[in-house]
């Protein structure tokens, strides 16, 4: 019965199939897929989800900035750069993300 | 695929490249050398790159065409080789390591590396990274410009 859902291309259950990815018996590292198949319980618990992510985005920059002035010989210079950007367009789209929710707020609010 | 797949394969893609700078640079650096400690002149070596798998790797035989990875995650080196072209051959029987008897005699080996393929390998390799910085840019371009929708 499992495996028929697997098979049909249209319909994929996301938890079956991330069971046949992390059991560790089928691959020999211990690498997981992706934990977030895209079923978060509330808006709340989503929203600090990306900004958790955007975040461990930001403290990685700054390693990336202190390894490079402590040992330069260690990181790659366009690491370093790819970085910062990957920080700086993650806050952008949270940027963008909370002008939009609260606009809808607003409308919301302004609805009498 | 997520938000950032294409500027991690560009930056896979400007690892390899520096790598593949300094292989050259050691190359060109060393272009004359005819001791090394192993015993030798040196011996011209090159880069073997290939592309990098998806790190989640399904063992089941017929997945659906889903999740069969299509898009490829960038370049990795396989390994640093040495080319087994032949030494070139000099003569000066006033060098110490010249060869001291045999057909051969008074013949110095001089690695086997030639200049101004170094050279051009070292554009080949600039004009990728410049390539590759490019399309980092662009990639950033791109997001930019979806977050202008609707605004």
């Amino acid at each position: 019965m499992i495996k028929m859902k697997i098979f049909s291309s249209t319909e994929v259950i996301g938890d079956i199939v991330k069971l046949k990815a992390t059991n560790p018996k089928h691959f020999k590292d211990v690498m997981r897929a992706e934990d977030d198949d895209g079923v978060e319980k509330s808006f709340g618990a989503l929203l600090k989800n990306a900004l958790k992510k955007v975040n461990d985005l930001q403290i990685k920059s700054d390693e990336m900035t202190t390894k490079m002035i402590v040992s330069p010989d260690e990181v790659n210079i366009h690491d370093v750069m790819i970085a910062a950007q990957k920080a700086q367009l993650s806050l952008n789209f949270v940027k963008a993300i909370r002008d939009r929710v609260i606009r809808a707020y607003q409308e919301i609010m302004n609805m009498r | 695929m997520g938000m950032f797949t294409a500027i991690n394969t560009s930056a896979s893609g400007l690892t390899a490249q520096r790598l593949r700078m300094d292989v050259i640079a050691n190359n060109i650096a060393n272009a004359n050398t005819t001791r090394t400690p192993e015993g030798g002149p040196y011996r011209r070596k090159r880069v073997i790159l290939m592309p990098t798998d998806s790190k989640v790797k399904y063992k089941l035989k017929f997945l659906p065409r889903k999740f069969r990875p299509v898009i490829g995650r960038g370049v990795r080196v396989l390994r640093i080789e040495e080319d087994n072209a032949p030494f070139r051959l000099v003569y000066d029987p006033t060098h110490p390591d010249a060869i001291k008897s045999g057909p051969k005699k008074g013949y110095v080996q001089m690695p086997n590396v030639n200049i101004v393929t170094e050279m051009v390998d070292m554009i080949s390799a600039s004009r990728s990274y410049e390539a590759n910085v490019a399309m980092v840019d662009h990639s950033k371009t791109i997001f930019n410009a979806a977050l202008e929708i609707g605004r």
